[in-house]
């Protein structure tokens, strides 16, 4: 059965899967990294999407596995070199100043994660806010 | 010599020169405009280290078609205007770091309009507390 991830935001809870077939090792390492509580910011050139930088999850020499340059809404994406994971709620890439960039897209939220996505949405407009990534246990 | 206006964001305040030489409609039409107080002021989610806030004025349906000088950077203390003449609008971005126009699907050319003059740092500081701290409020008006 595939592993589930719950996420909490601004009082609103999603749950995603974990793509452990796609992207094993960043599976793994995100189940064992978990718990992540972490400052949630609305990224700044990547479009419609809200990300962490978790240190857990900082590796520059980890491997990129079901590399993405764009992220499709739902989606959860992890750029090694940063520990940073992007959540997308509309269209959104991985971006810097410098151009485009690749990323592992390792979960997917199931489910209807609108309200999750709003509260994403909304750190553009209302600012920082705090992100609980844990282990969701069937 | 230059017309000068103020910005003024969360109570810091700077002058900025218009660049009436690379824009002279839009400068003009701006300072036309002026004041324009308590706009809602975001931090942008594609260009970078800018803010944005979008302004509306019936004498902006008169703005050129065309950026009168087509610019995708974004330098610090530079404000820079993308055109709406068919809404009567004008989108105007501000860099506090490195910034470059870009939309989802790419760069996007913008007129550039003002350049801050002296310390900005305090306004800088306040332009970034938008990307933590979430939108606040701008006010243009002409610099005596």
């Amino acid at each position: 059965m595939a592993k589930k991830i719950e996420l909490s935001l601004d009082g609103v809870t999603a749950t995603a899967v974990l793509h452990e077939q796609e992207a094993p090792k960043t599976a793994q390492k995100v189940w064992d990294a978990l718990p992540i509580d972490e400052t949630l910011r609305h990224v700044r050139w990547s479009g419609s999407a809200g990300y962490i930088l978790a240190p857990a999850l900082r590796d520059p020499s980890f491997p990129l596995e079901n590399r993405v340059s764009y992220y499709i809404p739902l989606t959860l994406n992890l750029k090694p070199e940063h520990g940073e994971v992007a959540i997308s709620y509309g269209p959104a890439q991985a971006r810097d100043g410098t151009g485009n960039g690749w990323a592992t897209h390792f979960a997917t939220l199931e489910g209807d994660a609108t309200a999750f996505l709003e509260a994403v949405a909304r750190a553009q407009h209302e600012g920082k806010k705090q992100l609980v990534i844990k282990r969701k246990e069937s | 010599m230059s017309r000068r206006i103020e910005v003024e964001v969360a109570g810091a305040r700077n002058t900025f020169s218009l660049l009436e030489e690379w824009a002279p409609r839009v400068t003009a039409i701006l300072w036309d405009a002026l004041p324009l107080e308590d706009q809602v002021l975001r931090h942008g989610k594609l260009s970078g280290d800018a803010c944005f806030l979008v302004v509306e004025h019936p004498s902006f349906t008169q703005l050129p078609e065309r950026n009168e000088l087509a610019v995708t950077s974004i330098y610090k203390g530079y404000m820079v205007a993308n055109l709406h003449p068919e809404r009567g609008s004008m989108e105007l971005l501000i860099s506090y770091g490195l910034g470059e126009y870009r939309w989802p699907d790419g760069r996007r050319y913008v007129t550039p309009v003002a350049e801050i003059e002296g310390d900005g740092s305090a306004l800088y500081a306040a332009l970034l507390r938008t990307w933590n701290e979430g939108q606040t409020k701008i006010t243009l008006r002409r610099s005596a």
